[in-house]
Protein backbone atom coordinates (compact mmCIF):
# COMPACT_ATOMS: atom_id res chain seq x y z
CA UNK A 1 0.00 0.00 0.00
CA UNK A 2 1.06 3.31 -0.72
CA UNK A 3 1.77 6.01 0.80
CA UNK A 4 4.81 4.68 2.48
CA UNK A 5 5.07 4.51 6.64
CA UNK A 6 6.35 8.39 6.41
CA UNK A 7 3.34 9.12 4.22
CA UNK A 8 5.35 9.91 1.47
CA UNK A 9 3.95 9.31 -1.87
CA UNK A 10 6.75 7.86 -4.96
CA UNK A 11 7.92 10.95 -6.97
CA UNK A 12 8.91 9.94 -10.61
CA UNK A 13 12.67 9.75 -9.15
CA UNK A 14 11.90 6.48 -7.85
CA UNK A 15 12.89 4.16 -10.79
CA UNK A 16 9.77 2.45 -10.83
CA UNK A 17 7.57 5.26 -11.22
CA UNK A 18 9.68 7.19 -13.72
CA UNK A 19 6.94 7.46 -15.88
CA UNK A 20 4.15 7.74 -13.25
CA UNK A 21 4.61 10.49 -10.55
CA UNK A 22 2.64 10.05 -7.62
CA UNK A 23 4.03 13.16 -5.04
CA UNK A 24 1.03 14.89 -6.28
CA UNK A 25 -1.68 12.64 -4.22
CA UNK A 26 0.00 13.50 -1.11
CA UNK A 27 -1.81 16.96 -1.72
CA UNK A 28 -4.84 15.22 -1.82
CA UNK A 29 -7.95 15.48 1.05
CA UNK A 30 -10.44 12.88 0.33
CA UNK A 31 -12.81 11.68 2.61
CA UNK A 32 -13.66 8.01 2.94
CA UNK A 33 -15.04 6.33 -0.16
CA UNK A 34 -15.94 2.66 -0.50
CA UNK A 35 -14.78 -0.41 -2.12
CA UNK A 36 -16.87 -3.13 -2.24
CA UNK A 37 -16.37 -6.08 -4.07
CA UNK A 38 -19.05 -8.70 -5.19
CA UNK A 39 -18.69 -11.95 -5.65
CA UNK A 40 -20.37 -14.62 -7.23
CA UNK A 41 -18.90 -17.54 -5.27
CA UNK A 42 -19.08 -17.73 -1.51
CA UNK A 43 -16.20 -15.78 0.20
CA UNK A 44 -15.22 -15.68 3.49
CA UNK A 45 -14.13 -12.18 4.36
CA UNK A 46 -10.85 -11.66 2.36
CA UNK A 47 -10.34 -15.31 1.65
CA UNK A 48 -11.69 -16.85 -1.87
CA UNK A 49 -11.22 -20.82 -2.84
CA UNK A 50 -12.03 -22.11 -5.83
CA UNK A 51 -11.76 -25.83 -7.29
CA UNK A 52 -12.87 -27.28 -9.70
CA UNK A 53 -13.90 -26.01 -13.33
CA UNK A 54 -15.87 -22.95 -13.53
CA UNK A 55 -16.50 -19.34 -14.36
CA UNK A 56 -16.35 -16.94 -11.02
CA UNK A 57 -17.56 -12.94 -11.62
CA UNK A 58 -15.81 -10.48 -8.95
CA UNK A 59 -16.89 -6.85 -9.20
CA UNK A 60 -15.39 -3.80 -7.32
CA UNK A 61 -17.59 -0.86 -6.90
CA UNK A 62 -15.63 2.08 -5.93
CA UNK A 63 -17.35 5.02 -4.62
CA UNK A 64 -15.95 8.67 -4.10
CA UNK A 65 -13.27 9.12 -1.86
CA UNK A 66 -10.64 7.00 -0.20
CA UNK A 67 -11.15 3.79 -0.08
CA UNK A 68 -8.95 0.03 -0.34
CA UNK A 69 -9.38 -3.11 -0.58
CA UNK A 70 -7.71 -6.89 -0.95
CA UNK A 71 -8.18 -10.02 -1.39
CA UNK A 72 -6.63 -13.61 -1.27
CA UNK A 73 -7.50 -16.00 -3.97
CA UNK A 74 -6.30 -19.77 -3.85
CA UNK A 75 -6.93 -21.86 -7.15
CA UNK A 76 -6.98 -25.12 -5.70
CA UNK A 77 -4.84 -28.43 -8.09
CA UNK A 78 -6.21 -29.59 -11.30
CA UNK A 79 -8.84 -26.82 -11.44
CA UNK A 80 -9.72 -25.20 -14.11
CA UNK A 81 -11.09 -21.20 -13.08
CA UNK A 82 -12.69 -18.17 -15.39
CA UNK A 83 -12.06 -15.06 -13.09
CA UNK A 84 -14.05 -12.16 -14.91
CA UNK A 85 -13.09 -9.00 -12.74
CA UNK A 86 -14.37 -5.85 -13.32
CA UNK A 87 -13.79 -2.26 -11.99
CA UNK A 88 -16.46 0.61 -11.65
CA UNK A 89 -17.99 3.90 -10.23
CA UNK A 90 -20.34 3.64 -7.92
CA UNK A 91 -21.03 7.47 -9.45
CA UNK A 92 -18.91 10.17 -10.82
CA UNK A 93 -16.63 12.19 -8.43
CA UNK A 94 -12.56 12.06 -7.41
CA UNK A 95 -11.88 8.80 -5.96
CA UNK A 96 -8.84 7.73 -5.32
CA UNK A 97 -8.50 3.57 -4.57
CA UNK A 98 -6.34 1.04 -3.72
CA UNK A 99 -6.49 -2.42 -4.42
CA UNK A 100 -4.58 -5.62 -3.99
CA UNK A 101 -5.19 -9.30 -5.34
CA UNK A 102 -3.05 -11.84 -4.41
CA UNK A 103 -3.66 -15.21 -5.86
CA UNK A 104 -1.86 -18.82 -5.57
CA UNK A 105 -2.06 -21.52 -8.23
CA UNK A 106 -1.57 -24.82 -6.96
CA UNK A 107 -0.01 -27.47 -8.80
CA UNK A 108 -1.77 -28.22 -12.50
CA UNK A 109 -4.15 -25.62 -12.08
CA UNK A 110 -5.51 -23.31 -14.82
CA UNK A 111 -6.69 -19.24 -14.30
CA UNK A 112 -7.95 -17.29 -17.36
CA UNK A 113 -8.24 -13.71 -15.76
CA UNK A 114 -10.66 -11.48 -17.79
CA UNK A 115 -9.93 -7.80 -16.11
CA UNK A 116 -11.37 -5.07 -17.30
CA UNK A 117 -11.22 -1.46 -15.82
CA UNK A 118 -14.10 1.49 -17.01
CA UNK A 119 -13.88 3.71 -13.72
CA UNK A 120 -15.12 7.13 -14.26
CA UNK A 121 -13.12 9.41 -15.50
CA UNK A 122 -12.06 11.64 -11.96
CA UNK A 123 -10.97 8.34 -10.82
CA UNK A 124 -7.46 7.67 -9.80
CA UNK A 125 -6.69 3.61 -9.02
CA UNK A 126 -3.57 1.91 -7.94
CA UNK A 127 -4.00 -1.77 -8.01
CA UNK A 128 -1.75 -4.98 -7.78
CA UNK A 129 -2.21 -8.26 -8.86
CA UNK A 130 0.02 -11.01 -7.10
CA UNK A 131 0.28 -14.35 -8.39
CA UNK A 132 2.29 -17.34 -7.97
CA UNK A 133 2.62 -19.94 -9.95
CA UNK A 134 2.87 -23.88 -8.56
CA UNK A 135 4.55 -26.80 -10.72
CA UNK A 136 2.69 -26.84 -14.33
CA UNK A 137 -0.02 -24.02 -13.50
CA UNK A 138 -1.34 -21.83 -16.39
CA UNK A 139 -1.93 -18.00 -15.70
CA UNK A 140 -3.53 -15.99 -18.68
CA UNK A 141 -5.03 -12.41 -17.94
CA UNK A 142 -6.46 -10.87 -20.87
CA UNK A 143 -7.18 -7.09 -19.84
CA UNK A 144 -9.52 -3.85 -20.91
CA UNK A 145 -8.30 -0.53 -19.72
CA UNK A 146 -10.92 2.50 -20.76
CA UNK A 147 -11.20 4.03 -16.97
CA UNK A 148 -9.73 6.39 -14.51
CA UNK A 149 -8.44 9.64 -14.88
CA UNK A 150 -4.62 7.90 -13.43
CA UNK A 151 -4.28 4.59 -13.00
CA UNK A 152 -1.76 2.45 -12.80
CA UNK A 153 -2.01 -1.94 -13.09
CA UNK A 154 1.01 -3.68 -11.15
CA UNK A 155 1.42 -7.40 -11.91
CA UNK A 156 3.46 -9.61 -10.86
CA UNK A 157 4.04 -13.26 -11.46
CA UNK A 158 6.22 -15.13 -9.36
CA UNK A 159 7.05 -18.49 -11.28
CA UNK A 160 8.07 -20.60 -7.97
CA UNK A 161 7.76 -24.33 -9.93
CA UNK A 162 9.01 -25.73 -12.92
CA UNK A 163 6.57 -26.27 -15.92
CA UNK A 164 4.41 -23.33 -15.09
CA UNK A 165 3.44 -20.38 -17.89
CA UNK A 166 1.57 -17.22 -17.62
CA UNK A 167 0.14 -14.81 -20.56
CA UNK A 168 -0.96 -11.54 -20.09
CA UNK A 169 -2.66 -9.65 -23.12
CA UNK A 170 -3.48 -6.18 -22.04
CA UNK A 171 -5.19 -3.31 -23.93
CA UNK A 172 -5.44 0.59 -22.65
CA UNK A 173 -7.94 3.11 -24.70
CA UNK A 174 -7.29 6.30 -23.10
CA UNK A 175 -8.17 9.70 -24.36
CA UNK A 176 -8.20 13.45 -23.16
CA UNK A 177 -6.15 13.71 -20.14
CA UNK A 178 -6.21 9.76 -19.03
CA UNK A 179 -3.02 8.46 -17.98
CA UNK A 180 -2.67 4.59 -17.82
CA UNK A 181 0.31 2.40 -16.36
CA UNK A 182 0.55 -1.24 -16.94
CA UNK A 183 3.45 -2.44 -14.73
CA UNK A 184 4.53 -5.74 -14.68
CA UNK A 185 7.38 -8.13 -13.03
CA UNK A 186 7.79 -11.15 -13.98
CA UNK A 187 10.27 -13.92 -11.95
CA UNK A 188 11.38 -16.79 -13.32
CA UNK A 189 12.58 -18.77 -10.25
CA UNK A 190 13.12 -21.87 -11.81
CA UNK A 191 13.47 -23.77 -14.83
CA UNK A 192 11.08 -24.73 -17.43
CA UNK A 193 9.04 -21.49 -17.02
CA UNK A 194 7.21 -19.50 -19.64
CA UNK A 195 5.69 -15.79 -20.02
CA UNK A 196 4.31 -14.04 -22.80
CA UNK A 197 3.41 -10.47 -22.68
CA UNK A 198 1.31 -8.48 -25.48
CA UNK A 199 0.65 -4.79 -24.27
CA UNK A 200 -1.41 -2.48 -26.79
CA UNK A 201 -2.15 1.06 -26.04
CA UNK A 202 -4.38 3.24 -28.22
CA UNK A 203 -3.83 6.72 -26.98
CA UNK A 204 -6.10 9.59 -28.33
CA UNK A 205 -5.77 13.10 -27.47
CA UNK A 206 -2.85 14.08 -24.75
CA UNK A 207 -3.48 10.68 -22.98
CA UNK A 208 -0.42 8.64 -21.82
CA UNK A 209 0.40 5.05 -21.56
CA UNK A 210 3.24 3.63 -19.76
CA UNK A 211 4.37 -0.47 -19.83
CA UNK A 212 7.04 -0.91 -17.80
CA UNK A 213 7.56 -4.94 -18.29
CA UNK A 214 10.32 -6.43 -16.03
CA UNK A 215 11.55 -10.26 -16.88
CA UNK A 216 14.12 -11.59 -14.16
CA UNK A 217 15.30 -14.84 -15.02
CA UNK A 218 16.93 -16.70 -11.85
CA UNK A 219 20.41 -17.79 -12.42
CA UNK A 220 19.25 -21.97 -11.77
CA UNK A 221 16.09 -21.04 -14.20
CA UNK A 222 17.45 -22.91 -17.45
CA UNK A 223 15.15 -23.18 -20.48
CA UNK A 224 13.27 -20.06 -19.63
CA UNK A 225 11.27 -19.06 -22.47
CA UNK A 226 10.11 -15.21 -21.82
CA UNK A 227 8.74 -12.32 -24.40
CA UNK A 228 6.94 -9.25 -24.28
CA UNK A 229 5.58 -6.79 -27.31
CA UNK A 230 4.79 -3.96 -26.78
CA UNK A 231 2.71 -1.61 -29.54
CA UNK A 232 1.50 1.23 -29.45
CA UNK A 233 -1.19 3.99 -31.85
CA UNK A 234 -1.06 7.47 -31.17
CA UNK A 235 -4.04 9.03 -32.32
CA UNK A 236 -3.47 12.59 -31.46
CA UNK A 237 -0.53 14.26 -31.99
CA UNK A 238 -0.04 14.91 -28.09
CA UNK A 239 -0.82 11.55 -27.33
CA UNK A 240 2.68 9.92 -25.65
CA UNK A 241 3.67 6.51 -24.91
CA UNK A 242 6.37 5.62 -22.56
CA UNK A 243 7.75 1.63 -22.77
CA UNK A 244 10.70 0.28 -20.89
CA UNK A 245 11.43 -2.98 -21.32
CA UNK A 246 13.85 -4.38 -17.84
CA UNK A 247 15.62 -7.84 -18.73
CA UNK A 248 17.78 -9.18 -15.71
CA UNK A 249 19.04 -12.57 -17.21
CA UNK A 250 21.03 -14.39 -15.03
CA UNK A 251 20.73 -18.39 -16.50
CA UNK A 252 22.65 -18.95 -19.62
CA UNK A 253 20.20 -21.17 -21.40
CA UNK A 254 17.19 -19.39 -22.23
CA UNK A 255 14.79 -17.50 -24.59
CA UNK A 256 13.75 -13.80 -23.88
CA UNK A 257 12.66 -11.17 -26.45
CA UNK A 258 11.33 -7.74 -26.49
CA UNK A 259 10.09 -5.42 -28.86
CA UNK A 260 8.32 -2.33 -28.63
CA UNK A 261 6.59 -0.39 -31.73
CA UNK A 262 4.68 3.46 -31.13
CA UNK A 263 3.65 5.16 -33.81
CA UNK A 264 0.56 5.95 -36.50
CA UNK A 265 -1.32 4.52 -38.65
CA UNK A 266 0.71 2.30 -41.21
CA UNK A 267 0.64 4.05 -44.82
CA UNK A 268 0.87 1.31 -46.35
CA UNK A 269 -1.95 -0.44 -44.88
CA UNK A 270 -4.03 2.74 -45.33
CA UNK A 271 -3.37 3.09 -49.06
CA UNK A 272 -4.34 -0.70 -49.33
CA UNK A 273 -7.58 -0.47 -47.97
CA UNK A 274 -8.26 3.16 -49.57
CA UNK A 275 -7.16 1.38 -52.63
CA UNK A 276 -9.65 -1.61 -52.54
CA UNK A 277 -12.55 1.31 -52.43
CA UNK A 278 -12.87 2.48 -48.03
CA UNK A 279 -12.64 5.81 -47.56
CA UNK A 280 -10.21 7.16 -45.25
CA UNK A 281 -12.35 7.45 -42.41
CA UNK A 282 -13.94 3.63 -42.80
CA UNK A 283 -10.18 2.44 -43.39
CA UNK A 284 -8.44 4.51 -40.14
CA UNK A 285 -11.46 2.59 -38.52
CA UNK A 286 -10.74 -0.88 -39.83
CA UNK A 287 -7.44 -0.51 -39.17
CA UNK A 288 -7.64 0.55 -35.37
CA UNK A 289 -10.73 -2.14 -35.02
CA UNK A 290 -7.79 -4.75 -35.79
CA UNK A 291 -4.84 -3.07 -33.59
CA UNK A 292 -7.74 -4.00 -30.98
CA UNK A 293 -9.35 -7.38 -31.56
CA UNK A 294 -5.75 -8.42 -32.08
CA UNK A 295 -5.27 -8.59 -28.38
CA UNK A 296 -8.90 -9.46 -27.43
CA UNK A 297 -9.15 -12.48 -29.32
CA UNK A 298 -7.14 -14.04 -26.42
CA UNK A 299 -9.81 -13.65 -24.67
CA UNK A 300 -12.22 -16.72 -24.25
CA UNK A 301 -15.19 -16.98 -26.46
CA UNK A 302 -17.71 -16.63 -24.08
CA UNK A 303 -16.23 -12.84 -22.75
CA UNK A 304 -14.75 -12.21 -26.14
CA UNK A 305 -18.21 -10.71 -27.41
CA UNK A 306 -17.95 -8.46 -24.39
CA UNK A 307 -15.22 -6.81 -24.37
CA UNK A 308 -15.03 -5.98 -28.34
CA UNK A 309 -18.18 -4.22 -27.80
CA UNK A 310 -17.06 -2.32 -24.96
CA UNK A 311 -13.90 -1.65 -27.11
CA UNK A 312 -15.79 -0.51 -29.77
CA UNK A 313 -18.23 1.57 -28.24
CA UNK A 314 -14.89 3.21 -26.83
CA UNK A 315 -13.96 3.63 -30.76
CA UNK A 316 -17.26 4.46 -31.89
CA UNK A 317 -17.16 7.79 -29.36
CA UNK A 318 -14.05 8.72 -31.42
CA UNK A 319 -15.96 9.08 -34.52
CA UNK B 1 -10.58 5.69 -74.95
CA UNK B 2 -10.57 4.47 -71.52
CA UNK B 3 -7.44 5.86 -70.03
CA UNK B 4 -5.49 8.36 -71.28
CA UNK B 5 -2.08 9.47 -70.32
CA UNK B 6 -0.29 12.43 -71.78
CA UNK B 7 3.18 14.03 -70.77
CA UNK B 8 2.58 12.57 -67.03
CA UNK B 9 5.58 13.62 -64.88
CA UNK B 10 5.91 12.28 -61.37
CA UNK B 11 8.16 12.78 -58.19
CA UNK B 12 8.43 10.49 -55.56
CA UNK B 13 10.74 11.59 -52.40
CA UNK B 14 11.37 15.16 -54.97
CA UNK B 15 13.20 12.47 -57.41
CA UNK B 16 11.49 12.79 -60.82
CA UNK B 17 10.51 9.23 -61.80
CA UNK B 18 7.83 9.31 -64.63
CA UNK B 19 9.51 11.95 -67.26
CA UNK B 20 6.72 12.27 -69.95
CA UNK B 21 4.97 9.27 -69.94
CA UNK B 22 1.85 8.86 -72.83
CA UNK B 23 -0.08 6.08 -73.11
CA UNK B 24 -3.80 5.28 -74.25
CA UNK B 25 -5.77 2.39 -73.81
CA UNK B 26 -9.38 1.28 -75.32
CA UNK B 27 -12.20 -0.87 -73.38
CA UNK B 28 -11.45 -4.57 -74.44
CA UNK B 29 -7.96 -4.23 -74.86
CA UNK B 30 -4.73 -5.90 -72.82
CA UNK B 31 -1.39 -4.03 -72.62
CA UNK B 32 1.66 -4.87 -71.28
CA UNK B 33 4.39 -2.23 -69.64
CA UNK B 34 7.76 -3.95 -69.38
CA UNK B 35 10.82 -2.56 -68.42
CA UNK B 36 14.06 -3.27 -66.35
CA UNK B 37 13.67 -2.29 -62.67
CA UNK B 38 14.09 1.37 -61.46
CA UNK B 39 12.04 2.05 -64.75
CA UNK B 40 9.09 3.82 -62.79
CA UNK B 41 6.67 0.34 -63.37
CA UNK B 42 5.53 0.18 -59.93
CA UNK B 43 5.56 4.45 -59.71
CA UNK B 44 3.15 4.53 -62.84
CA UNK B 45 0.67 2.08 -60.55
CA UNK B 46 0.82 4.18 -57.59
CA UNK B 47 0.18 7.55 -59.03
CA UNK B 48 -2.90 5.77 -61.18
CA UNK B 49 -3.79 4.64 -57.84
CA UNK B 50 -3.65 8.00 -56.16
CA UNK B 51 -0.91 6.69 -53.50
CA UNK B 52 -0.18 9.80 -51.16
CA UNK B 53 3.51 11.26 -51.55
CA UNK B 54 3.11 10.40 -55.45
CA UNK B 55 3.61 14.04 -57.11
CA UNK B 56 2.15 14.74 -60.62
CA UNK B 57 3.87 17.84 -61.96
CA UNK B 58 3.21 17.57 -65.22
CA UNK B 59 0.77 15.70 -67.69
CA UNK B 60 -3.04 15.21 -67.07
CA UNK B 61 -4.63 11.57 -67.01
CA UNK B 62 -8.38 11.21 -68.22
CA UNK B 63 -9.97 7.78 -67.15
CA UNK B 64 -13.26 6.99 -68.37
CA UNK B 65 -13.77 10.69 -69.29
CA UNK B 66 -13.15 12.28 -66.23
CA UNK B 67 -9.60 13.78 -65.18
CA UNK B 68 -8.43 11.13 -62.94
CA UNK B 69 -6.14 13.06 -61.13
CA UNK B 70 -8.23 15.28 -59.10
CA UNK B 71 -9.78 12.37 -57.61
CA UNK B 72 -9.21 10.40 -54.40
CA UNK B 73 -7.75 6.62 -54.31
CA UNK B 74 -11.34 5.13 -53.26
CA UNK B 75 -12.83 7.64 -55.97
CA UNK B 76 -10.60 6.40 -58.32
CA UNK B 77 -11.58 2.50 -57.01
CA UNK B 78 -15.48 3.76 -57.71
CA UNK B 79 -14.92 4.73 -60.72
CA UNK B 80 -13.70 1.37 -61.89
CA UNK B 81 -9.53 1.34 -61.31
CA UNK B 82 -8.70 -1.37 -59.62
CA UNK B 83 -4.62 -2.01 -58.64
CA UNK B 84 -3.63 -5.43 -57.93
CA UNK B 85 -0.26 -4.66 -55.74
CA UNK B 86 3.33 -6.58 -56.28
CA UNK B 87 2.99 -6.48 -51.92
CA UNK B 88 -0.08 -6.89 -50.99
CA UNK B 89 -0.17 -5.59 -46.97
CA UNK B 90 -0.53 -7.64 -44.19
CA UNK B 91 -3.17 -6.32 -41.56
CA UNK B 92 -3.38 -8.51 -38.57
CA UNK B 93 -6.85 -8.47 -36.69
CA UNK B 94 -9.24 -7.64 -39.14
CA UNK B 95 -10.34 -10.76 -41.03
CA UNK B 96 -10.38 -11.10 -44.93
CA UNK B 97 -14.00 -12.04 -44.93
CA UNK B 98 -15.15 -8.60 -42.84
CA UNK B 99 -12.79 -6.94 -44.67
CA UNK B 100 -13.87 -8.19 -48.16
CA UNK B 101 -17.54 -6.85 -46.88
CA UNK B 102 -17.05 -3.27 -45.96
CA UNK B 103 -14.98 -2.97 -49.57
CA UNK B 104 -17.74 -4.39 -52.03
CA UNK B 105 -20.14 -2.07 -50.14
CA UNK B 106 -18.32 0.74 -49.89
CA UNK B 107 -17.81 0.66 -53.39
CA UNK B 108 -21.34 -0.38 -54.65
CA UNK B 109 -22.52 2.49 -52.75
CA UNK B 110 -20.49 5.10 -54.24
CA UNK B 111 -21.80 3.21 -57.69
CA UNK B 112 -25.46 3.71 -56.52
CA UNK B 113 -25.86 0.44 -56.18
CA UNK B 114 -27.43 -1.83 -53.58
CA UNK B 115 -25.26 -3.44 -50.59
CA UNK B 116 -25.07 -6.75 -50.01
CA UNK B 117 -26.12 -8.52 -46.70
CA UNK B 118 -24.18 -10.81 -44.93
CA UNK B 119 -26.34 -13.99 -46.63
CA UNK B 120 -25.97 -13.30 -50.14
CA UNK B 121 -21.99 -11.52 -50.00
CA UNK B 122 -20.68 -15.12 -48.75
CA UNK B 123 -22.53 -16.92 -51.30
CA UNK B 124 -21.06 -14.59 -53.76
CA UNK B 125 -17.74 -14.83 -51.96
CA UNK B 126 -17.79 -18.67 -52.40
CA UNK B 127 -18.05 -18.84 -55.83
CA UNK B 128 -15.53 -16.87 -56.98
CA UNK B 129 -13.27 -18.04 -54.13
CA UNK B 130 -13.79 -21.09 -55.46
CA UNK B 131 -12.04 -21.20 -58.80
CA UNK B 132 -9.26 -19.55 -57.25
CA UNK B 133 -8.76 -22.33 -54.68
CA UNK B 134 -9.55 -19.93 -51.73
CA UNK B 135 -11.92 -21.62 -48.90
CA UNK B 136 -13.80 -20.35 -45.82
CA UNK B 137 -10.51 -20.94 -43.53
CA UNK B 138 -8.42 -18.70 -45.31
CA UNK B 139 -11.13 -16.03 -45.82
CA UNK B 140 -11.53 -16.34 -41.79
CA UNK B 141 -7.57 -15.36 -41.68
CA UNK B 142 -6.74 -11.92 -41.18
CA UNK B 143 -5.54 -9.61 -44.15
CA UNK B 144 -2.53 -11.68 -45.96
CA UNK B 145 -1.27 -12.45 -42.01
CA UNK B 146 0.92 -15.54 -43.09
CA UNK B 147 -0.08 -15.85 -46.59
CA UNK B 148 2.26 -17.53 -48.91
CA UNK B 149 3.13 -15.04 -51.92
CA UNK B 150 0.61 -17.44 -54.27
CA UNK B 151 -2.02 -16.83 -51.28
CA UNK B 152 -1.56 -13.00 -51.38
CA UNK B 153 -1.84 -13.42 -55.33
CA UNK B 154 -4.84 -15.06 -54.89
CA UNK B 155 -6.66 -12.97 -52.63
CA UNK B 156 -5.55 -10.00 -54.93
CA UNK B 157 -7.66 -11.63 -57.71
CA UNK B 158 -10.70 -12.34 -55.59
CA UNK B 159 -10.75 -8.74 -54.41
CA UNK B 160 -10.20 -7.84 -58.27
CA UNK B 161 -13.44 -10.35 -59.51
CA UNK B 162 -14.88 -8.80 -56.54
CA UNK B 163 -15.03 -5.01 -57.51
CA UNK B 164 -15.79 -5.40 -61.51
CA UNK B 165 -12.83 -2.76 -62.23
CA UNK B 166 -13.14 -1.47 -65.65
CA UNK B 167 -9.31 -1.17 -65.43
CA UNK B 168 -7.61 -3.37 -63.72
CA UNK B 169 -3.80 -2.78 -63.68
CA UNK B 170 -1.34 -5.39 -62.11
CA UNK B 171 1.78 -4.94 -60.55
CA UNK B 172 3.82 -7.57 -60.85
CA UNK B 173 1.20 -9.99 -60.80
CA UNK B 174 3.86 -12.97 -61.04
CA UNK B 175 6.03 -12.28 -58.50
CA UNK B 176 7.07 -14.65 -55.83
CA UNK B 177 4.69 -17.19 -57.77
CA UNK B 178 5.26 -20.82 -58.76
CA UNK B 179 3.72 -22.15 -62.43
CA UNK B 180 1.02 -23.69 -60.70
CA UNK B 181 -0.23 -20.60 -58.56
CA UNK B 182 0.50 -18.27 -61.96
CA UNK B 183 -1.57 -20.32 -63.63
CA UNK B 184 -4.87 -20.35 -61.16
CA UNK B 185 -4.13 -16.32 -61.06
CA UNK B 186 -3.76 -15.94 -65.16
CA UNK B 187 -7.51 -18.18 -65.38
CA UNK B 188 -8.83 -15.72 -62.73
CA UNK B 189 -7.52 -13.07 -64.56
CA UNK B 190 -8.99 -13.51 -67.87
CA UNK B 191 -12.48 -14.05 -66.69
CA UNK B 192 -12.79 -10.79 -66.61
CA UNK B 193 -11.19 -10.11 -70.03
CA UNK B 194 -14.69 -8.02 -71.45
CA UNK B 195 -15.20 -6.17 -74.69
CA UNK B 196 -16.32 -3.20 -71.90
CA UNK B 197 -13.18 -3.30 -69.28
CA UNK B 198 -8.97 -3.56 -69.89
CA UNK B 199 -5.90 -4.72 -68.29
CA UNK B 200 -2.55 -2.98 -67.49
CA UNK B 201 -0.25 -5.67 -67.05
CA UNK B 202 3.16 -4.44 -65.35
CA UNK B 203 5.72 -7.20 -65.44
CA UNK B 204 9.35 -7.68 -65.80
CA UNK B 205 9.37 -11.36 -67.26
CA UNK B 206 7.42 -12.43 -70.65
CA UNK B 207 6.70 -15.30 -68.43
CA UNK B 208 3.40 -14.26 -67.36
CA UNK B 209 2.11 -13.02 -70.88
CA UNK B 210 1.91 -16.74 -71.89
CA UNK B 211 -1.28 -16.84 -69.98
CA UNK B 212 -2.87 -13.40 -70.21
CA UNK B 213 -2.45 -12.56 -73.38
CA UNK B 214 -1.63 -8.69 -74.35
CA UNK B 215 -2.92 -7.08 -77.87
CA UNK B 216 0.00 -4.47 -77.37
CA UNK B 217 3.39 -4.80 -75.41
CA UNK B 218 5.31 -1.10 -74.40
CA UNK B 219 9.19 -0.91 -73.02
CA UNK B 220 9.06 1.89 -70.15
CA UNK B 221 12.65 2.89 -69.36
CA UNK B 222 13.83 6.30 -67.56
CA UNK B 223 10.07 6.92 -67.00
CA UNK B 224 9.05 7.48 -70.77
CA UNK B 225 7.91 4.72 -72.77
CA UNK B 226 10.32 4.27 -75.69
CA UNK B 227 8.62 1.26 -77.76
CA UNK B 228 5.51 -0.31 -78.48
CA UNK B 229 4.44 -2.94 -80.52
CA UNK B 230 2.91 -6.46 -80.19
CA UNK B 231 2.83 -9.36 -78.43
CA UNK B 232 6.04 -10.13 -80.37
CA UNK B 233 7.90 -7.09 -78.67
CA UNK B 234 7.52 -8.79 -75.46
CA UNK B 235 9.56 -12.60 -77.11
CA UNK B 236 12.26 -9.72 -78.58
CA UNK B 237 12.62 -8.30 -75.22
CA UNK B 238 12.95 -11.96 -73.43
CA UNK B 239 15.43 -12.73 -76.29
CA UNK B 240 17.68 -9.40 -76.29
CA UNK B 241 17.19 -7.79 -72.82
CA UNK B 242 15.77 -4.17 -72.25
CA UNK B 243 19.52 -2.82 -72.85
CA UNK B 244 19.25 -3.94 -76.70
CA UNK B 245 15.56 -2.49 -77.25
CA UNK B 246 15.53 0.62 -75.45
Amino acid sequence: MLPDAAGIWPTSKVEAYKYTDLSRLGKLTLPDGSLTSRCSAPYNGELLTLSGAQTVTLEHLIAPGRSAGQLLIEIAAQSDITLIESHTSTQPGLALAQQALRITLQGNARLTHIRTQALDLSAIHLSTTQVTLGRDSQYKQVALVTGAELSRHELHLNMQATGSRAELYALQLLRGQQHGDITTTIAHNQPHTSSVQLIKNVLDEQARGVYQGGIRVAPHAQKTDGQQQSRALLLGPHAEMNTKPELEIFADDVKCSHGAAIGALDEQALFYLRARGLPLAAARALLIDGFVTDVLDYAPEAVRETLQAHAHAWLEHKA
Amino acid sequence: MLLDIQNLHAKYDDKEILKGLTLSLKAGEVHAIMGPNGAGKSTLGYVLAGRDNYEVSDGSVTFAGENLLENETEQRVAAGLFLAMQYPVEIPGVSTMNFLRTAVNAVRKARGESEYDAASFLKLVRSKASQLGIDDAMLKRPINVGFSGGEKKRMETLQMLLLEPKLAILDETDSGLDIDALKIVAQGVNTLRAPDRALLVITHYQRLLDYIKPDFVHVLAAGRIVKSGGPELALELEAKGYAHVA
